[in-house]
């Protein structure tokens, strides 16, 4: 029965998408239905999953998919609270999402394979949340990799997604192979890859820590970790729902959770948590400046998002696991708030650039009330949701002794306050700054405003659940034994502290007229460096791009000139071979009668020699 | 017939079969050579008469000074502008030929002075006519009506290719 | 039997070598007949003296001249019925004309 209900969960997306893939473009809007009811089993059955992990059930479901030899690759369904959690959480937003989808993608052309895309993006990463062992979680890794790709290049009509979504698959590739080369080595030390019996065992400190950083190089891909964020800001070239879907719960949280199931493996090897943590913290730092400078909305958040898996990586490295797994809960709902607040915004004024909206407040209440309360779960004011687990983390660094983790933490939220009210500020308030379509905006229909308020009380409320008023429930249910921290004043007034200031100071810029608008040059060199992304597209472009174009050019030559001249070559030999040959079938007959006489005379020379006819 | 008379009647009939064959092979007028080609049949018939092979010789004279040889004549009047035609093909072989030709047959001389051949003293049977007759009725029986056959399968076959095109 | 019967066979050759190279040579497709038939009577000759010189009684060489001459008549038959056709194709007997069977 168990078993039932828990395969359910993956397999009626699947089904969906089998369904959409064959009756998609025949059922057109309709499509939506199936692929929604099905996320809607899903989410029931997750819940269902939840409340036994909740009554203290914690399981796991095996099949054998293939035995070779000794080696038996098992499928199968773990069900803990990490998995339940991250359950819940999935089909949550992938549901509200696809709802939403309803309005935005309406009249797409391609709006049951839309569907079924998503289907299969949200069954995917069920199964990776699901993965037992890590081949299943490596399989399921790629199918999440292949989804986000067709979903990213959606629109690939538009030469800039189709590149978006290219990169987006190539860059991750580049993690992936970390990844592929971690499980190698772990079962050529391990001989299994089973969660459960590589936990259990005991490694070298170094062998775990190679291993378990370049485990982390998959979730740096997936994650857009430093070095390796690039792909995501392009990834708004695709359908704003797939951006929310990505950034909130699928695509980026699968790193993120990779490390967190993947924890005791890397506390076999401290010195990868430490990496980790510096990756996460250099990745929030970064991606919060260029958010700073960001001016179209979906980039903004994407840098956002960024930022934000920086925190949950950071909190993972400095020991904070049940921390990283909270603001990887809460992010889910706030960023997923406000990418669909976002989409709703393009909906309504079909631009992305923020400095052509503005006054939105007045047009469009419900997503503006969602937007800033977003804003403010993003920005860490309590009791909003982001606040309590962007706490626990800088507090997980503060105590574990992380001095300039603790402090660029601080920066970072000082930041990350500051752009999302910037962004506030410039979109839902001010004047109206392009009137040309001003006068159609209006409030999105109620599959938009719907998701978005449900998401908005999420946002609102998921943070509770993990705050002291409640003994720090979630993280006590996450993790047992990484209890929560004690309440430190300092830190959590601190953060408050630099989350308001962020606030005011971007309500003196950008709501009021206080601060002159070039308080910056633009001419900064800093400026620049920042509004350029670090140049790490550039640098990207130069030092891998090029040199990769010359080596496959010169490649390219090589083939053409060296092994093509050696094919041609031969071809060209049988052929002199053949036109030489060619001549002795000269169509004269009695050319070829003369060939017989001398084959005649051959023959009785041969006869007399060697067969010793006398 | 004494010894030198046949000495002398092999030498003659040697001298004008190979004479009359050159002629044959080099001669520019068609119907010059199938002259000394019937020329050649009666001399190849001289020496079945000097090999005692009388019926040989007489079916010799028929076949083909009466038969090939008038054969041919239509042939050769049948095509027209038959004469002063290119003599050497235009392949460029021709050294090559009279080398392989000249080879093959100083093979075949060089074998048949060199292979001791078993002859036999016997004399030959006078009357080979009825000979003849009674070993293709007995032992020759299957390759005579094969032969019956060929021909008559030859006759239709030259007719049926020969045969001018029906205009529709 | 006062001539070896190895003269006879080396007639026979010579007259085989003369139709050989007009066969090789002429471009004249009833030439070539010509020389078919020289080539056949001094195959004919040498049968007939191998009768003669080995089995005088049997007359078996004699035999196989008899066959011979009957073929070479349908051979003559048939092959100026192909010389004719071809040249009502082509108004030539000109064998260097007829390439066309290579390749």
């Amino acid at each position: 029965m168990l078993a039932y209900y828990l395969s359910l969960i993956v397999l009626v997306p699947i089904l969906s998408f089998i369904i959409l893939v064959i009756f998609g473009k025949r059922w057109g809007d309709k499509s939506a239905y199936v692929s929604i009811a099905a996320v809607l089993i899903s989410l029931g059955l997750s819940i269902k999953a939840l409340i036994d992990v909740l009554g203290g059930l914690n399981t796991k479901v095996l099949f054998t998919w293939a035995s070779i030899g000794n080696f038996h690759i098992t499928f199968g369904l773990l069900l803990d609270s990490l998995s339940a959690m991250m359950l819940v959480v999935v089909a949550l937003v992938s549901a509200l999402v696809q709802i939403f989808s309803i309005g935005y993608m309406h009249g797409d052309k391609r709006y049951g394979w839309f569907y079924a895309c998503l289907s299969m993006f949200t069954a995917s990463m069920l199964l990776l949340v699901f993965a037992p062992n890590y081949v299943q979680m490596y399989v399921a890794w790629e199918g999440v990799g292949v989804f986000s790709y067709l979903l990213i290049g959606f629109w690939f009509e538009k030469r800039s997604a189709s590149q978006a979504a290219k990169k987006a698959f190539m860059v991750t590739r580049v993690g992936d192979l970390g990844f592929a080369i971690a499980l190698i080595l772990l079962y050529i030390n391990a001989g299994t890859l089973d969660m459960d019996k590589l936990f259990a065992m005991h490694f070298v400190p170094a062998l775990a820590a190679t291993i378990s950083i370049l485990m982390f190089f998959g979730a740096i891909g997936k994650s857009a970790q430093f070095p390796l964020h690039v792909w995501l800001p392009d990834a708004m070239e695709g359908p704003t729902p797939v951006s929310a879907l990505i950034h909130a719960a699928t695509m980026v949280a699968a790193g993120v959770y990779l490390v967190a199931r993947s924890y005791p493996l890397f506390e076999k090897g401290p010195v990868s948590l430490e990496f980790v943590a510096i990756i996460g913290t250099i990745t929030a730092f970064m991606a919060a400046t260029i958010a700073l400078t960001a001016t179209d909305i979906k980039k903004v958040l994407a840098y956002s998002t960024i930022s934000q898996l920086g925190y949950m990586m950071m909190g993972l490295g400095v020991g904070a696991f049940a921390a990283g797994a909270f603001h990887l809960f809460t992010h889910a709902f706030f960023k997923a708030l406000l990418f669909l607040g976002a989409g709703s915004v393009i909906h309504a004024v079909h631009s992305q650039e923020i400095f052509e909206m503005g006054g939105l407040w007045k047009k469009m209440k419900i997503t503006s009330i969602t937007f800033i309360i977003g804003g403010l779960a993003l920005a860490g004011v309590p009791p909003f949701a982001g606040f309590w687990s962007k706490d626990e983390i800088i507090l997980g660094a503060y105590t574990s002794g992380h001095t300039a983790i603790f402090w660029i933490g601080i920066l970072t939220a000082l930041f990350t306050a500051f752009y999302t009210f910037r962004l506030i500020f410039v979109v839902f308030f001010g004047q109206p700054r392009a009137d040309h379509h001003g006068g159609h905006v209006h409030e999105s229909p109620a599959v938009m405003s719907i998701p978005l308020l449900i998401l908005g009380f999420f946002a609102l409320t998921a943070g509770l659940l993990g705050s002291p008023f409640v003994h720090n429930a979630f993280q006590g249910f996450i993790a047992p034994g990484h209890e929560a921290e004690a309440v430190n004043p300092f830190v959590m007034g601190l953060s408050i502290a630099v989350a308001l200031i962020g606030i005011t100071a971007a309500w003196l810029k950008y709501g009021t007229q206080v601060l002159p608008s070039n308080v910056i040059s633009k001419n900064n060199p800093i400026y620049k460096l920042v509004a350029n992304k670090y140049y790490m597209d550039e640098f990207y472009y130069y030092v891998l791009i090029i040199p990769t174009h010359a080596v496959a050019r010169f490649i390219l030559e090589f083939d053409q000139k060296v092994i093509d001249g050696i094919v041609n070559g031969v071809a060209k030999i049988i052929a002199v071979f053949g036109s030489g040959m060619r001549r002795l079938q000269t169509g004269y007959v009695q050319n070829y009668a003369l060939f017989m006489l001398v084959g005649l005379i051959i023959l009785i020379i041969w006869s007399f020699r060697f067969l010793g006819i006398h | 017939m004494n010894d030198i008379a046949t000495y002398i009647i092999f030498f003659g009939l040697s001298t004008m079969a190979i004479l009359s064959a050159i002629a044959i092979v080099t001669r520019r007028n068609l119907f010059h050579a199938a002259m000394f080609l019937g020329f050649l049949m009666l001399v190849v018939a001289g020496f079945y008469f000097l090999l005692d092979a009388d019926l040989v010789g007489m079916m010799q004279v028929f076949v083909y000074v009466g038969g090939v040889i008038v054969v041919l004549l239509f042939g050769i009047m049948l095509t027209s502008q038959m004469t002063n035609v290119r003599m050497v093909s235009a392949m460029k072989q021709k050294g090559f030929t009279f080398l392989a030709v000249t080879g093959f047959v100083a093979l075949l001389i060089s074998v048949f002075t060199k292979v001791n051949l078993s002859v036999s003293t016997a004399t030959a049977p006078k009357d080979t006519t009825s000979l003849v007759g009674k070993l293709f009725m007995t032992n020759y029986i299957l390759p005579f009506e094969v032969m019956s056959v060929l021909l008559l399968a030859a006759l239709i076959g030259a007719i049926v290719i020969a045969r001018q095109e029906v205009k529709q | 039997m006062v001539i070896p019967l190895s003269w006879y066979l080396i007639v026979s050759a010579i007259l085989f070598g003369i139709g050989l190279i007009g066969v090789l040579l002429r471009q004249n497709a009833v030439t070539i007949l010509f020389s078919v038939e020289i080539m056949l009577n001094a195959a004919n000759i040498n049968l007939v003296a191998f009768s003669r010189y080995i089995t005088p009684s049997a007359i078996s060489g004699q035999m196989f001249a008899l066959f011979v001459m009957a073929i070479a008549a349908s051979e003559v038959a048939v092959g100026l019925a192909i010389v004719l056709t071809i040249y009502r194709n082509i108004q030539s007997v000109d064998i260097d004309k007829i390439n066309i069977f290579k390749w």
